[in-house]
């Protein structure tokens, strides 16, 4: 009935008008307090969707969510939802939070009324508020207990796919679990990526899990870890965890055409070509890449990312439009200051993440000519290498040091780990080049087809 | 709440290098109304000297997201971003330069020049297998016998070796590490955690 009947009846009879309110139902219901909360928040949902939401109604949804959420944190619910339902809940809710912050962050034209509303309610979509709710269905839930005891064969939750069959509920589990996800993308929309990744520590993405029994919860987990990666230089990271994902979208899309998510499933696939163009540029390890995505890169960005490893002029350009494309809609979370001249704000965060990334592009700008280099020869003295890129020899051992660091990242255990696909060491003044290969990982593979 | 508890709270949410708590208290004082009254950013550059002194890892770049750009405009945080700068792309000439400019920034932090000298020291050992000594004395801001001292210090205790080098003057041979002497390299392929392998274990058994 969630998964089809209300898109239909939506399509049908509610085309471009909200359903009917929850006061018009209720007594069909007997006013059960939880079914009017999860259908107002569908109600809202709907609103949202196919029409524009009035502050008076962002600020209800919020009262919903709250009214909702502390229901399912305090009280035994005694049901079970599609996970379909619960992931659909936890993503409404961050994308209401993230398009408040861009609503409030436009004061240019804010009426009188808007303005006395947002200083009447202005605990309404409050960051704080937004990430208490998440964690809290983390901790209330145990899901992070449950996912580790899960891996020593004392709790069964991927296997059910976080379904209780012994007559318990699902519903704050499973929204414990996907809240680790909404924490990554709130985290990401804050700028905070490593925040981001430490909330998602707990599942592990190398692994089938319940975050890829719902489309959509797979996509924004992968988007926003590949992106969160991207920023922390982890380029190899980024570049394999998008390479699955396009394929797996590229190999099952044809199974979700009629979903109300197709058009989002297939603008986050657009995206995550954007970035897999990024990172490949940035971090030139086309071995990782499979044949199938690697020719629908070529298709979509091979003449852009030609012209990206140039870094002239119009490299930098094309960075920008990439990364302007394909990024999350960041967000500034604090609340507007009502005493200065009503500005708009809202591109400041989207700005500060764009300059950001394009000033770690600048820095890299000439490692693409040493790279170019040292594919040609195995040895070569500094003073050659110096004289052919038309710099002199100090300059040359600092762009060589460049090289080193920002190809070998810092990853989330403090480990040293190399991005480089050409990679050398220097002994005196001699450069001794290295091609690295990367290395597939067999393991994970036989041992999922020793547990078949 | 006082301006200087909320600055002080911050400064230790820096240094407990959490950047979400830290994200946290900046909102809050925001929210409180201590938008930028000086006194209340004096504490910040500190905090952010910490963030440089962690590198190679990323804490410094992972501040910079997370702070509004008008305040990344400020004088002192213009100092900490060129220096950040230097650091990154491997001028330590420069860096060393700039900070004799900014003793007053710098040695706020105590330990700071000796942890600038450690990622010195790191990059340099993902680099070289041999090092000339004005390049490592350049890098770490030490020379003469203060340098002569330095590269006992680290013979003694660190497997650094001393060589002549080709009529040169002094080689510093840096201990292997698989990032430059690739034959150390452990196959990554060869490798799986632990905890994937203990899924098998009841069909092992």
């Amino acid at each position: 009935m969630y998964e089809i009947s209300f898109q239909t009846l939506s399509d049908r009879l509610f085309k471009d008008t909200p359903w009917p309110s929850v006061d018009a139902v209720a007594h069909y219901v007997d006013n059960d307090q939880v079914f009017c909360l999860l259908y107002r928040e569908m109600w809202f949902r709907h609103l949202y969707a196919r029409l524009s939401p009035t502050l008076k109604q962002r600020i209800d949804s919020w009262d919903n969510y709250c009214s909702l959420f502390q229901v399912v944190l305090h009280r035994v619910v005694n049901m079970q939802l599609p996970n379909q339902w619960l992931w659909d809940m936890v993503d409404e809710f961050v994308y209401q939070f993230q398009s408040f912050c861009q609503y409030r962050a436009k004061m240019k034209n804010k009426t009188e009324q808007e303005i006395a509303l947002l200083r009447q309610y202005d605990q309404a979509w409050n960051v704080y508020g937004v990430l208490n709710y998440l964690q809290a269905f983390v901790e209330k839930s145990n899901i992070i207990q449950i996912l580790e005891q899960e891996k020593e064969g004392l709790e069964q939750f991927t296997a059910t796919d976080g379904y209780d069959y012994s007559g318990g509920s699902n519903v704050l589990k499973v929204l414990g679990y996907f809240s680790m996800v909404g924490l990554l993308r709130v985290h990401c929309l804050l700028g905070d990526y490593q925040t981001g990744l430490k909330c998602l520590l707990p599942i592990d993405i190398s692994q089938q899990g319940v975050y890829t029994s719902v489309i959509g919860s797979h996509i924004a987990t992968i988007y926003h870890y590949g992106f969160a990666n991207l920023m922390l230089r982890r380029y190899v990271e980024a570049i394999r965890e998008f390479n699955k994902m396009l394929l797996y979208i590229y190999k099952t899309k044809q199974y979700h055409q009629k979903s109300p998510q197709y058009e989002q499933i297939l603008k986050k696939n657009e995206q995550m070509y954007a970035l897999l163009a990024i990172c490949l540029s940035l971090c030139p390890q086309v071995k990782l890449v499979d044949e199938t995505v690697n020719s629908q890169l070529r298709e979509k960005y091979g003449e852009k990312m030609a012209r990206m490893q140039r870094y002239d002029d119009e490299a930098f350009v094309i960075y920008d439009e990439l990364f302007s494309y394909a990024c999350p809609k960041f967000i500034t979370p604090s609340a507007p200051s009502f005493e200065e001249p009503l500005v708009n704000y809202n591109q400041d965060a989207y700005r500060l993440q764009l300059k950001l990334f394009l000033y770690e592009v600048k820095q890299q700008q000439l490692l693409s000519g040493v790279r170019t280099f040292l594919k040609v020869y195995s040895t070569i003295s500094l003073g050659k290498l110096a004289n052919y890129m038309e710099v002199d020899e100090p300059t040359l051992r600092t762009i060589l040091l460049t090289y080193k660091h920002k190809t070998h990242a810092v990853d989330s255990d403090g480990k040293i780990i190399s991005n480089a696909d050409v990679d050398f060491y220097i002994d005196d003044d001699m450069i001794h080049v290295v091609e690295s290969m990367p290395v597939k990982r067999y393991g994970d593979y036989f041992l999922r087809q020793i547990v078949k | 709440m006082s301006t200087q508890i909320v600055a002080r709270i911050l400064v230790k949410a820096c240094l407990s290098s959490s950047l979400y708590l830290f994200r946290i208290m900046y909102q809050l004082g925001s929210r409180l109304g201590y938008v930028v009254p000086n006194a209340f950013f004096s504490f910040f550059p500190p905090a952010f000297l910490q963030a440089l002194m962690a590198m190679p890892a990323p804490d410094f770049s992972l501040c910079l997201f997370l702070i509004p750009e008008r305040v990344q405009m400020e004088e002192q945080f213009k100092t900490l971003i060129v220096l950040s700068h230097y650091l990154e792309t491997g001028r330590f000439r420069q860096f060393w330069d700039e900070a004799a400019k900014n003793r007053h920034i710098v040695e706020a932090v105590p330990g700071f020049e000796q942890a600038i000298q450690t990622y010195a020291i790191h990059v340099l050992s993902l680099t070289y297998q041999k090092i000339p000594r004005p390049v490592l004395a350049e890098a770490i801001n030490i020379e003469g016998l203060s340098l002569d001292k330095f590269l006992e210090h680290q013979a003694a205790n660190s497997g650094w070796i001393l060589e002549k080098g080709h009529g040169r003057g002094q080689l510093i041979v840096l201990p292997r590490n698989e990032f430059n002497h690739p034959e150390l390299k452990k196959s990554a392929a060869d490798s799986v955690p632990l905890e994937h392998i203990t899924r098998i274990f009841p069909i092992l058994g």
